[in-house]
């Protein structure tokens, strides 16, 4: 701007850059006279609701029927003396939670503090003696009702939160050495992980001196939530994903049929489109005629439904009652789940454009070529979010096996608070198992966002894993 | 060029989608090594008339033999004619999870079953000749519309092929790009290779081509050698269609 015949640079105009929490305050809630009244009225309900919860929550709610019951929520009835097998699979899949995040998550900095933090409260605060917090009044309720359930809390979350960061660090530091092979061996890793968590927890046999059989009626608690979680997305992905190419396929053999505009008020030109009709059905595929059947079908009925369904039919159907129930829900989520994720899958396969299979065919690629190759890999990246939530969506339903009388971490709750010494304790233990839901499910989601803002989500990096 | 038989063969070839006919007997024959330009209105199905021949648009009447091999329903007979042809798309249609050298050595490696290392030697070479080697290990994504299109000739080229079909190579592009594809493509003609190129570059068409096709309405209406086509068009339809095209 030193000659005059430069044009003239306008200015953005400056916005109210003010910050601040009462700045904020005003921003966002306190703008206009509508906004304070809305504000005000919802503060109002919220308030009025929230209170006598929080009121209970601090001074009247007792921990203990979470305390004393702290292992068979977690692990249900399984033995105490291999109590250990769970754990290391919980610390493997952990590891490998946090080398994933490290490796393809752009984890920030605060994430890993406030992991740390949680880890470092949860060792500080139980250590304060019970007594020093007072004989009366909160800190008395406090000392006596929440602080045992920290202290319950503090080693698993502990356990939890290093592992998170140990794999974090090895994972960042690994892909800093050689990201390539930092995502090979993390993905086979993953892969490993399954079958030998899985192993780890049923044992190899009954006549193993390290690992015995448990069998899965012992299972229960978080341990099962888990466990049916875990195998149930592992499986439903790939059905899910073959329901929804046989869904999408054969749609080139069937021909299109021209009807004229409302053929159906000429009967003169029945014959012709029901002959048509007919001629069609037998272009139609068999595998694709089935795979509609199936995700239609059960995307039409009730999860419960379908548990009651693997529990009581599929033993008559059978002749035997020798599968054992856990596996039963197993299969059942499973097959429930992969309608969902199929039609997940298919939206994504039905964005891409049709010039990307165009080439594929153009450059000599077959049909599964070019679906491995081309189609499916930008499909599954488009639907990442998507699937993430249906995932998580998975992991909330497997608390309907409850209700077919297997104790989960919800059916476990159940059976606490049926019992006389804990009568009345509802609240306490629904609370917690909700929270528990609530912490591993958002948990899932950040990942989830992360690995999603990261390389691997975005289209244009693909290949590089 | 006329003693060995033609490596394009179509007779009264047909298509229609649903009621419309698209292509009304096309026969053409096109000899190794020859050039031919497609010409003519939008909607004329040249288009149409390129992707039938690898099989992009089944054809529902008549016949084409490329190279040999009649495209039948038979698979294998498809398999084997599009590994013969090579194809550019209008809109490139580059793989955007793949960079650029994946782009070009995924078919030789997963159909023509080269060591990697031949297929990433041979589509070196190719971006070389495409000049932009630069761009190996880029995405499409972080390319411009001319160098996608470039890399898009380097992937059907790197399948070593009799023929190449171009579908309106350029009409995606900003004009300052569309000269370094058309480049790209008078060199490739001048190297001997069987080529088809639907197109509206009519001073590429009078430069380059052996023989220049007018298509309108599904039909071929007129050819000739562009010297004869765009001096003395014989038909009105081709007269009005050149008009049209000079005036603007």
């Amino acid at each position: 701007m030193t000659s005059t015949t430069a044009p003239t640079v306008m200015e953005p105009p400056q916005l109210a850059h003010a910050t601040g929490p009462f700045a904020w305050l005003r921003r966002n809630l306190f703008r206009t006279i509508p906004d304070t009244i809305l504000t005000l009225v919802v503060a109002f309900i919220l308030v009025s609701l929230l209170s006598r919860f929080a009121a209970w929550t601090v001074s009247e709610a007792q921990w203990a029927v979470i305390t004393e019951n702290f292992r068979v929520l977690m692990q249900g009835l399984y033995p105490l003396d291999q109590a250990w097998r769970v754990a290391l699979a919980v610390v493997i899949v952990l590891v490998l939670a946090g080398m994933s995040l490290g490796i393809w998550g752009r984890v920030v900095a605060s994430t890993v503090v406030t992991l740390l933090g949680a880890a470092i409260l949860f060792m500080i605060v139980p250590i304060i003696d019970g007594a020093a917090w007072g004989e009366s009044g909160l800190g008395y309720y406090l000392g006596r009702e929440v602080l045992p359930l920290l202290q319950v809390l503090r080693l698993p979350v502990l356990v939890a939160m290093v592992c998170l960061v140990a794999g974090y660090g090895a994972g960042w530091i690994f892909s800093r050495i050689n990201r390539r092979a930092a995502s090979r061996v993390t993905l086979t890793l993953w892969l490993v992980s399954i079958p030998v968590t899985f192993f780890l927890v049923r044992g190899v046999g009954a006549a193993s001196p390290t690992l015995p059989l448990v069998p899965t009626s012992l299972w229960g608690g978080l341990l099962l939530t888990f466990m049916l979680a875990f195998v149930a997305i592992v499986c439903c992905f790939p059905l899910g994903i073959l329901l929804a190419l046989g869904r999408m396929s054969g749609g080139t053999q069937s021909r299109r049929v021209t009807r004229p505009a409302y053929w159906w008020l000429n009967p003169a030109q029945w014959p012709r489109v029901l002959l048509e009709g007919w001629r069609n059905l037998g272009h139609y595929p068999v595998i694709k005629l089935f795979c509609v059947v199936y995700i239609e079908f059960l995307r039409g009925v009730p999860l419960v439904t379908v548990f009651y369904t693997a529990n009581l039919i599929v033993p008559l159907a059978l002749g035997s009652t020798e599968i054992d129930a856990v596996v039963r829900a197993m299969v059942a989520l499973t097959l429930f789940e992969a309608a969902y994720i199929a039609e997940i899958v298919r939206g994504g396969l039905q964005a891409i454009p049709p010039g990307q299979l165009e080439a594929a065919k153009a450059l000599g690629l077959g049909p599964i070529q070019a679906t491995l190759f081309i189609t499916l890999p930008q499909a599954l990246r488009i639907v990442i979010p998507a699937l993430v939530g249906q995932f998580i969506t998975m992991f909330k339903d497997t608390s309907l096996v409850a209700i077919v009388g297997l104790s989960d971490l919800l059916g476990i709750a159940q059976s606490i608070v049926a019992q006389k010494e804990f009568t009345g304790r509802q609240r306490e233990a629904f609370v917690f198992v909700a929270i528990v839901y609530f912490v591993f499910s958002y948990g899932m989601s950040r990942a989830a966002r992360q690995l999603e803002r990261s390389g691997s989500g975005r289209l244009r990096q693909l290949g590089r894993g | 060029m006329a003693e060995k038989a033609p490596i394009i063969i179509a007779r009264d070839v047909h298509k229609w989608f649903g009621d419309f006919h698209a292509l009304r007997g096309i026969s053409l024959e096109v000899q190794a090594g020859e050039v031919v330009v497609i010409v003519g209105p939008s909607g004329s199905g040249k288009s149409t008339f390129v992707r039938t021949i690898n099989r992009l648009e089944e054809h529902d009447r008549g016949e084409i033999i490329v190279d040999g091999i009649a495209l039948t329903n038979d698979v294998r007979n498809i398999a084997a004619v599009r590994q013969e042809i090579g194809m550019v798309f209008q809109s490139f249609n580059l793989f955007p999870h793949l960079t650029v050298m994946q782009n070009i050595t995924l078919a030789p490696i997963w159909v023509r079953r080269w060591p990697r290392a031949k297929a990433e030697k041979i589509a070196m070479e190719l971006l070389e000749r495409v000049r932009i080697p630069e761009q190996a290990h880029k995405y499409p994504g972080q390319l411009s519309g001319g160098q996608q299109q470039r890399v898009a000739i380097a992937r059907a080229l790197a399948m070593q092929p009799k023929i190449m079909l171009f579908d309106e190579p350029t009409s995606a592009l900003d004009p300052e790009m569309i000269k370094e594809v058309l480049d790209v493509m008078r060199e490739l003609a001048r190297s001997g290779l069987t080529m088809l190129v639907v197109t509206h570059e009519m001073g590429f068409a009078r430069e380059v081509a052996n023989r220049v096709l007018f298509f309108d309405m599904g039909q071929i209406v007129e050819q000739g050698t562009p010297a004869q086509f765009f001096t003395a068009a014989q038909t009105e339809r081709a007269k009005q269609f050149l008009s049209q095209i000079l005036a603007h």
